[in-house]
């Protein structure tokens, strides 16, 4: 439950702020600053001790709104760019990154969507003779705080009118129905990311169960949306290829397959600097026990286990769920 | 009182200090340094004004465990508030340099929460809706160095307001403010502890 707000001065009377502080019903306390970095960006706070009780801060995003992603993280398509309305999770996963990457949990929320229109659309032409990929949930949870920044209603219709790009919205929450308040569009990609079952209740807090999310898969795809499945990152355990399968069999049996626009999985992976402050920070936890290799300044599985953990995957993935694209996200 | 952190409390005046050395029996250490080992708990009397309160913090700090929680407790002006009522500040402001600082606030308490600015001389006159007083960015700027925002807060008691100005101050009151509040002071430290 959020009950500080920070709010950038130069944001302050802008009509996204206004309604988005009208959600709060319960009283909560704004506090006005003048750069979101006074708050977020302080170095000696603790992301674990914030976490316990995120504040929410408003601000206007400056600079590029849009950033390349390597082709190797592409699902099919060359021009490939993701960006972030939002940094920070209202999920708690053991493994996240962006535990590594920020230095605050608070929610850091951009207001400024119109300027992030401006950019994808200026995208979209100088692309215009290919189709532009563009992802969400790099940096948070693409749905999971929708009912706070409706995301959904803002972003869709630009997409909805510019058919040569494609939207991915990549979520572990539930959150659907703004989505199914819209006539489905072929250029959205609602993906949804996956542990298998006993995974995620050890590791990913707060996370909605498996069962419940592919309920909510199954409702989206039924009204004609396009659906995603994403396996990043795969997370060794007791009976991997058993645990793992009957996570892809679950699906298959509530997806049928033309509903799925595309399969990707990738390995554990953290670039050195994040993977220490992580271990830092949660010293005694699970991620400690992960055997990582350091290997370029990527700290990951060793590529024994890596190959036998992508052989499994596309092993049990093609038994299940066939005729659709998988791409494994290497680094 | 948790067994577990440290707290070191910086408070401006004697006369602020008493009520809570009473409280938590505090012994004398050295002039204006008391503490007590068992409950964990040090305060130092800074004197009045920022620079004494850095100077103090910082003195503080480097006497006592690294992991300490840093707490600023004093008295504060603000144009409508009541006498004696208890505030958590949410943001600190120098007037002079206009840095700020914002202590996290990660507890579930019913006490009022404001910002404050750090004034350099009494303030007559209340221009804004903030707190003022003459300590807080002083204390900040020194226990930030040592400590993150969970670990750093500040509490202050209303001396004055436009009804009741710094001149009707005096110490029997100041006394008497934080000694009424001890008690609120005192659970609200328990939950900073807790973290």
């Amino acid at each position: 439950m959020i009950e500080t707000i920070y709010i950038e001065n130069q944001i302050k009377n802008h009509p996204r702020t206004n309604q988005i502080i009208s959600k709060f019903k319960k009283k909560i306390e704004v506090i006005y600053c003048d750069h979101y970095g006074e708050i977020f960006n302080i170095k000696s706070q603790n992301f674990r001790i914030q976490k316990k009780k995120p504040s929410l801060i408003l601000a206007k995003k400056e600079g590029r709104k849009l950033h390349d992603i390597p082709k190797s993280f592409s699902i099919g398509g060359k021009k490939n760019y993701y960006f972030s309305h939002m940094l920070n999770c209202i999920y708690d996963c053991e493994y996240c990154f962006l535990q590594g990457k920020h230095m605050s949990s608070h929610y850091l929320l951009f207001v400024n969507y119109e300027d992030f229109f401006l950019e994808i659309e200026e995208k979209i032409k100088q692309n215009r003779h290919q189709e532009s990929y563009f992802f969400s949930g790099y940096d948070c949870d693409s749905l999971a705080f929708d009912g706070i920044t409706n995301f959904v209603d803002c972003f869709i219709p630009i997409f909805k009118k510019n058919k040569n790009a494609i939207l991915e919205l990549r979520t572990k929450s539930t959150q659907i129905q703004k989505i199914l308040k819209h006539k489905p569009i072929d250029n959205c990609i609602v993906a949804f990311s996956f542990t298998p079952e006993n995974i995620s209740k050890l590791i990913e807090h707060k996370v909605p169960s498996v069962k419940k999310r592919i309920i909510a898969m199954k409702n989206l795809a039924n009204k004609g949306w396009k659906i995603g499945l994403r396996f990043d990152p795969i997370i060794p355990a007791c009976n991997f290829a058993k645990i793992y399968e009957k996570l892809f069999l679950d699906i298959s049996k509530n997806i049928p397959n033309d509903s799925i626009h595309s399969i990707s999985f990738g390995m554990m992976r953290f670039p050195k600097k994040m993977f220490k402050k992580i271990i830092k920070e949660n010293s005694g936890k699970r991620i400690n026990l992960l055997d990582l290799e350091n290997k370029n300044g990527i700290y990951s599985y060793s590529d024994v286990k890596k190959k036998k953990f992508e052989n499994i995957i596309y092993k049990k993935l093609r038994k299940h769920i066939k005729n659709v694209p998988i791409y494994n996200c290497q680094t | 009182m948790s067994k577990k952190n440290q707290i070191n409390i910086v408070v401006a005046m004697k006369r602020e200090a008493m009520p809570l050395i009473n409280q938590w029996e505090l012994k004398k250490n050295s002039r204006n340094f008391f503490s007590n080992k068992e409950k964990k708990i040090n305060l130092i009397i800074s004197g009045i004004g920022k620079k004494s309160a850095e100077k103090a913090t910082i003195y503080l700090a480097e006497e006592t465990d690294k992991n300490s929680f840093f707490l600023n407790i004093g008295i504060a002006g603000h144009k409508d508030y009541k006498l004696g009522e208890i505030i958590l500040v949410s943001k600190v402001i120098d007037n002079k340099t206009k840095y700020s600082w914002y202590p996290s606030l990660l507890w579930k308490t019913k006490i009022k929460k404001n910002s404050l600015i750090t004034v350099g001389f009494p303030k007559i006159k209340y221009t804004t809706d903030s707190l003022y007083d003459m300590e807080a960015s002083g204390f900040f700027k020194g226990a930030r160095v040592y400590a993150g925002p969970e670990k750093v807060q500040c509490i202050k008691i209303i001396s004055d307001n436009k009804k009741s100005s710094i001149l009707n101050i005096s110490s029997k009151k100041i006394e008497n403010w934080i000694h009424t509040n001890a008690n609120i002071i005192d659970k609200l430290i328990n939950e900073f502890l807790k973290i």
